[in-house]
């Protein structure tokens, strides 16, 4: 899949997600992406809406519910290169991180960890 | 893993857990009077009486029950894009969010006091029954008890607050996480204590219910914590925790980032964070892992 930012444009993006912010506002637009070297599947959809008062950790358990991740295998998700604490609001990482063109880049990665 | 690795993986671990400084959510149940560098070179934990407590770590919900409260939310609606067709995935389902907010909240419109004809206030009753008695002889009541009655009627005087029949509350455990040295496999491992609402001690079995499922009963198992005399605790079995951390490290190190012994534990934590996803331990940082390669 090609990465959403070389599908669009900046100009496109920055449309999109000022688009989303209006019609949502207390919402965020989350653009989340396989990491390059995960042998993880691709997920059917990266573009998500999260409320901004949602824990990381708990947005990290719906993408992994979603992934469908066998057992003992955990989900790590990465924003701008950052393991985001899990405990921190969707909208506080989104107001360190969010991107130039609106969107939060989110993303994730797994390593097989518990026996 | 070559011999190599493996000692630079020891080395920082040992280094870790000498140097590492007391962040203020970490209390230290050390012995501070024995100096740590002194311990240096001990391939496993420079003391065996040094383990790291988190207290008093709120719980909001059971784990095995985010599944079902975030169906009841209104789950995932995917959102029509006309631009590109792909469409947005929104979750906690952003009509059905919205109602069931309305739902939840209890209101005082909804009580229905005070506009009730049934039950009438002390004042009332009594007003009431010095309207006919004294009508004549007080001309001046008339006047008051109109401004009383309606009174009355806006502002009732007591009400009886009743549990509400759907169960909205929520029900806040907490927890403290412990970090022990685990002296076979060489790693931090995770001790959790749960406590219910009124701070009493969970039974281990219930603790189960704020672990995540893929992981209760395989990797979490319940056993003597090594510094608490006192009951059973839960545990995250520690067996693949060096593997793991050594692919961070690795990942790091691929990018050109020198881990730092003292971020061990900030990591460690963010792969906690799949085992209980409910318990609010990890206010500590965000960890950097470099450039993009």
């Amino acid at each position: 899949m090609i990465p959403f930012k070389k599908e669009f444009t900046f100009d496109e993006r920055a449309e999109e997600s000022a688009a989303m912010i209006a019609n949502y506002p207390s919402r965020i637009p989350v653009i989340v992406e396989r990491f390059s070297r995960s042998n993880l599947p691709e997920m059917e959809k990266r573009k998500y809406l999260v409320p901004c008062d949602m824990p990381v950790g708990q947005f990290i358990f719906i993408l992994r519910s979603r992934l469908h991740l066998s057992p003992g295998t955990a989900l790590f998700v990465f924003v701008n290169n950052t393991l985001p604490q899990t405990a921190s609001l969707m909208g506080n990482v989104y107001d360190s991180y969010k991107d130039e063109d609106g969107f939060l880049y989110m993303c994730y990665s797994s390593e097989k960890t518990f026996g | 893993m070559g011999r190599a690795a493996a000692g630079r993986e020891t080395r920082l671990r040992e280094q870790l857990w000498s140097s590492l400084e007391r962040p203020d959510a970490i209390a230290d149940f050390g012995q501070p009077d024995q100096d740590p560098t002194a311990e240096k070179k001990k391939a496993t934990w420079p003391n065996d009486c040094t383990w790291f407590e988190l207290w008093i770590l709120p719980c909001l919900r059971r784990a095995i029950s985010v599944e079902e409260e975030y169906n009841a939310a209104g789950a995932e609606v995917v959102l029509d894009d006309e631009e590109d067709g792909e469409g947005w995935l929104a979750t906690h389902g952003v009509q059905a969010s919205k109602t069931e907010e309305e739902e939840d909240i209890p209101s005082m419109d909804t009580l229905d006091i005070g506009t009730s004809e049934g039950i009438k206030s002390i004042p009332t009753y009594f007003s009431s029954g010095k309207k006919e008695e004294e009508e004549e002889d007080i001309p001046d009541m008339d006047s008051y008890e109109d401004t009383g009655d309606n009174l009355v009627a806006a502002e009732p005087s007591y009400f009886v607050a009743e549990e509400p029949e759907d169960d909205n509350i929520l029900r806040t455990r907490t927890y403290d996480v412990s970090i022990t040295y685990d002296k076979y496999y060489q790693t931090p491992r995770v001790w959790l204590t749960g406590y219910d609402e009124s701070r009493m001690p969970l039974k281990p079995e219930l603790v189960f219910e704020d672990i995540s499922q893929d992981h209760a009963r395989k990797t979490v198992t319940i056993e003597d914590h090594p510094h608490i005399l006192a009951g059973k605790h839960a545990s995250v079995h520690p067996c693949k925790h060096a593997a793991v951390m050594k692919k961070i490290v690795d990942v790091l190190v691929s990018r050109g980032v020198e881990p730092e012994v003292d971020k061990y534990l900030f990591i460690f934590l963010k792969f906690i964070a799949s085992v209980i996803p409910t318990i609010e331990y990890d206010y500590t940082m965000d960890f950097d892992l470099g450039s993009t390669s």
